[in-house]
């Protein structure tokens, strides 16, 4: 081991200073999600502890140090695979709720009420789940978009922020340039599960006085993320699992990712993001590296295509990404946003007019959703790898990828030794049957993202 | 409808055009643009014309054919040839002819719609500054703002003709140019393209103006051409995994692809099973129907600007990292991902092989499994960056498949004389023309999200985390000044080591230069003769 140190904030953003409580915090947080995932790929998968690839990033191996920029396009894939393009646009920048099938395809999460069943919560969350969520704000006037935010930040960063009231409520209160009421931003009495029946669950989800990831400000304002597969700790646990290598039952090695992604289920096979990270990852994995994510871990923002905006008339705008793409937070040499305005300054005029970002055109077409502008950027995390790592005995497959019946092309993971359905191209598609894929996925999900629960319950 | 109809559905020979399957694939070639002045009497033109366009069916017995003799005498044939015809419409083209376009027109491609001079600094990343030659404002055809029947407007029609022999290349233009007269056809573009050994060096066969070979990696295309059960369009290699997770090949080693990816109304591609495919979830209307999009660019090529980059840049790299064996050859095969030969670096990373080059059966087996790093093949090679093969790339391999296009592109001008400067300036380069079922997000996806991108589709290991690169060839960078950039990436003594390659400080940044084109539409045999009647 050639260096000990302690994580940093993701893009080294200096919310509170090195050595604090909550700097503290955060090192534990990433510590326990580093060691928790380990620990996993020992007693999940059944590697032996000098057979793991994946490494706490605190703790470098000795060897050569690389680093691999893995990026990915920010527009939810799952609803490009599920509706025509213009439609997928506007879903995208629909809200979904908690406990009922969202656009992609998933019911999240629960119903959710207040002591007694009095008040029902409708908890909501953005549909938007490549590790890319944005608010959108439009002109009152004309009803165009003026406003769009960009943010990649996990809500695990947020709710160690929340131990400082103070601290969080200026965050919020600067982002959301609003006087904002803190109680606005923890929960004012527990939160209960409804279950099917409509009956309460006992035992609280949510406790008073736990920060509320789903408050109105970040909802409206767009925060931090609020999708729930979007955390950092889905992160480190997809890294963690695509680092171990498969073989399939012809004993061949896997190296194709969304072959990947169906054997291990560290992720959703329908998104852009998942897939390519695991990907590259096992790539490194089996190249006879150490792999990790590299200090600071987040999920970042690489660039916006500007190129693809137009004016009205479809002349080019010169330094787009200079005037109209304002990073809000991210590291001080711009190579990992988290947080980004796109607006056409004030003052900036089309035949006499405010322009608007909704009067532009993006690929030659109207700019009506953000869900156009996510489609622009791109999205990246850094992997670490290290020369020299272990070799590693492949291991079989748990999981494998049925096609949806009523989507061909999106996949469904299910159990290795389960058999897919049968699909007739011609005969309509059981609902019974998707429903059911739906559940394994939702199953999946949850194994998948147990590091993350700590502030779930 | 079984699996099989889906898997391999039975092409309708006789009604696609026959360079969109299996490609004309002749020595030369000429594009030919029409304005419709008299509407009806180019209806009229248009039930003429469709006798006379070579399909599916015809060019691919001719093809066998050909390939027969080929193999049997171990040399070109010289005793059959054919010239071939093809059409294509633009979208105001079908705006003059097409009375009830509306029918159509929320099935057509958006960027068909907008066209490539409006896309071209918008999408592709080409020149916006009205001093270059590559701002589509100043394009020599389809040029912006331009009406059709502008000289340097785009045509409401393209006739793609090509034949094995020059003479009667020439004879069927002159025929065509007599019946366009006749229906009041304005011709005002003929470009003509040449396979390079038309000017006397017969080692130029099959190579751009750069020296490389082209046109090695295509798609393979499953479906049958006839009800037969085997009677496939693409012979299969024998030998291959059973892996369903890895594609299916042809005997040359090329992906086999569902046709709807290329032609309008066939089963699709699955996204994420590469040896599967579905039944496309557009329904289109009839006429469109066994037609597919056609890009045409005009690419112009400054060779000896290339040949001053490449000068440079090894020198820098001989002093400047510790690859002090780099010549220009392993440079510019660096930035292709091929020797000059069509070896890949991939399976030749030393030396040119010419026999692996030649050899069509093996000069496309590989992919980048085992070079993450791009020590091999660095990650910005243009071949690398245009078709990422097996590396994940948004969500998968299976994606990979859906973004190829068929390439039917020839050179144009030419060649330079190295000993006379002044040559260089004469306009040469590729008259690219690529056909898939949708631009923009086939070709234009490439160009854009591949070609033009910086960390896209695949970023290397490297020291510092950096970026994949711009493609050198054939990459646009309106974002960035026009600047292009890549890291080599090395070994010295075990260590990893990286050069930068940078494009800046030239006198000329871009040797590739689009200088005209346009987007079009490639209707089936039926839908031609039904133009006639609307």
């Amino acid at each position: 081991m050639s260096q000990v140190r302690e994580f940093n904030p993701p893009a080294n953003i200096k919310d509170f200073p090195i050595g604090s409580d909550l700097y503290k915090e955060w090192n534990s947080y990433l510590t326990d999600s580093f060691s928790e995932n380990i620990a996993s790929l020992i007693t999940d998968i059944g590697l032996q502890g000098h057979e793991i690839t994946f490494f706490d990033p605190r703790f470098i191996p000795n060897g050569d140090h690389l680093t691999q920029s893995v990026p990915w396009n920010g527009f939810p894939k799952a609803l490009a695979l599920r509706h025509n393009k213009p439609e997928a646009y506007r879903l995208s920048d629909k809200l979904a709720t908690f406990g009922f099938k969202d656009d992609l395809g998933s019911t999240r999460g629960a119903k959710y009420s207040d002591m007694e069943g009095r008040n029902p919560l409708l908890w909501n969350y953005r549909q938007q789940d490549e590790y890319l969520e944005w608010a959108i704000f439009k002109d009152e006037v004309t009803g165009k978009i003026k406003e769009i935010i960009f943010t990649c930040e996990g809500p695990e960063y947020w709710e160690i922020l929340s131990k400082d009231p103070q601290l969080l409520l200026r965050l919020y209160e600067k982002y959301t340039n609003n006087s904002i009421d803190q109680n606005d931003l923890y929960l004012e009495h527990n939160v209960y599960e409804v279950d099917e029946n409509g009956n309460i669950v006992p035992d609280p989800v949510y406790k008073k006085g736990d920060y509320n990831r789903y408050n109105k400000w970040n909802m409206k304002y767009a925060i931090h993320l609020s999708h729930p597969s979007n955390t950092l700790g889905a992160e480190i646990n997809l890294a963690a699992f695509s680092s171990v290598i498969r073989k399939n039952k012809d004993d061949i090695i896997i190296t194709d990712a969304s072959s990947l992604i169906c054997c291990s289920a560290f992720g959703s096979p329908n998104r852009f993001s998942d897939p390519t990270i695991g990907g590259n990852v096992n790539s490194v994995s089996r190249n006879g590296n150490w792999v990790t994510l590299k200090d600071p871990v987040g999920l970042y923002i690489a660039e916006i295509d500007s190129s693809r905006f137009t004016k009205p008339d479809g002349s080019i705008i010169s330094d787009f990404t200079e005037r109209y793409w304002n990073v809000l937070r991210g590291s001080e040499d711009g190579s990992m946003i988290l947080r980004v305005s796109l607006n056409v300054p004030e003052g900036e005029t089309h035949n006499g007019e405010q322009l608007l970002l909704g009067d532009l055109l993006v690929n030659g077409q109207p700019l009506n959703y953000g869900g156009q502008v996510a489609e622009t950027i791109t999205m990246k995390l850094f992997a670490l790898a290290v020369t020299g790592g272990p070799s590693s005995t492949p291991k079989y497959c748990q999981q494998k990828c049925c096609k949806d019946l009523e989507y061909p092309n999106l996949d469904n993971i299910v159990d290795i030794k389960k058999a897919c359905p049968i699909i007739n191209p011609i005969q309509s598609t059981s609902n019974t049957q998707l429903e059911f894929n739906m559940d394994i996925i939702e199953t999946s999900f949850k194994t998948r993202s147990k590091i993350d629960s700590r502030f779930n319950k | 409808m079984s699996n099989r109809d889906i898997i391999e559905p039975v092409l309708e020979v006789h009604e696609i055009q026959g360079n969109i399957i299996p490609g004309f694939n002749k020595d030369h070639l000429v594009l030919i643009g029409y304005t419709v002045t008299n509407i009806s009497k180019a209806k009229q033109w248009f039930d003429f014309i469709s006798k006379h366009i070579s399909t599916l069916y015809e060019v691919y017995n001719f093809n066998n054919v050909f390939k027969s003799i080929k193999n049997r005498k171990r040399g070109e044939p010289d005793e059959i040839s054919s010239t071939w015809t093809n059409l294509a419409i633009s979208y105001n083209g079908m705006r003059k002819l097409i009375d009830n376009l509306q029918e159509i027109d929320n099935f057509l491609d958006n960027s068909f719609k907008k066209g490539l001079s409006f896309m071209s600094s918008i999408s592709l990343g080409d020149p916006n500054d009205l001093t270059s030659p590559g701002d589509s404002r100043n394009w020599v055809i389809g040029a912006k703002n331009k009406r059709s029947d502008h000289p340097n407007g785009l045509p409401d029609i393209l006739l793609i003709v090509a034949s094995d022999q020059v003479e009667l290349l020439d004879k069927k233009v002159e025929f065509l140019k007599e019946k366009a007269e006749e229906y009041e056809l304005i011709n005002h573009y003929l470009e003509y393209g040449h396979d390079l050994s038309f000017y006397g060096d017969e080692s130029r066969r099959g190579t751009e103006h750069f020296g490389f070979k082209d046109g090695i990696s295509q798609p393979g295309i499953r479906g049958r051409v006839s009800a037969d059960f085997n009677k496939f369009l693409t012979d299969r290699k024998k030998d291959q995994q059973s892996n369903p997770n890895i594609p299916e090949l042809s005997n040359k080693g090329r992906p086999l692809i569902a046709p709807g990816e290329f032609i309008l109304g066939y089963p699709i591609q699955n996204e994420n099973h590469p040896r599967d495919a579905e039944l496309s979830r557009i329904i289109y209307p009839k006429f469109l129907l066994n037609g597919s999009y056609v890009v045409y660019r005009r690419l112009n090529q400054d060779v000896m600007a290339f040949e001053r980059f490449i000068k440079r840049e090894v020198e820098k790299i001989i002093l400047n990292s510790n690859l002090i064996n780099m010549t220009e050859e392993k440079f510019k095969a660096f930035l292709v991902g091929r020797w000059k030969s069509g070896a890949p670096l991939s399976l030749s990373p030393e030396q040119d092989n010419p026999d692996l080059g030649s050899n069509q059966f093996e000069n496309n087996l590989f992919d980048y499994d085992d070079d993450p790093r791009g020590l091999k093949t660095p990650a910005f090679s243009h071949i690398r960056k245009i078709n990422p093969r097996n590396l994940s790339e948004q969500g998968g391999s299976g994606l990979v498949l859906k973004k190829m296009i068929l390439r039917r592109g020839i050179p144009f001008g030419d060649l330079v004389d190295p000993l006379n400067a002044s040559s260089n300036s004469k306009p040469r380069g590729l008259l690219f023309l690529s056909y898939q079922a949708s631009i923009s997000d086939k070709f234009e996806f490439i160009i854009r999200e591949w070609a033009n991108s910086k960390n896209r589709p695949h970023n290397p290991l490297s020291p510092n985390g950096n970026d994949s690169g711009n493609d050198f060839i054939i990459g646009q960078n309106v974002s960035n000044n026009r600047i292009r950039s890549g890291y080599i990436q090395y070994l010295t003594n075990g260590r990893s080591k990286e050069h930068e390659i940078k494009t800046q400080g030239l006198d000329i940044l871009d040797w590739v230069t689009p200088t005209g084109g346009g987007y079009f539409f490639c209707p089936s045999i039926s839908s031609i003769k039904l133009i006639s009647t609307l």
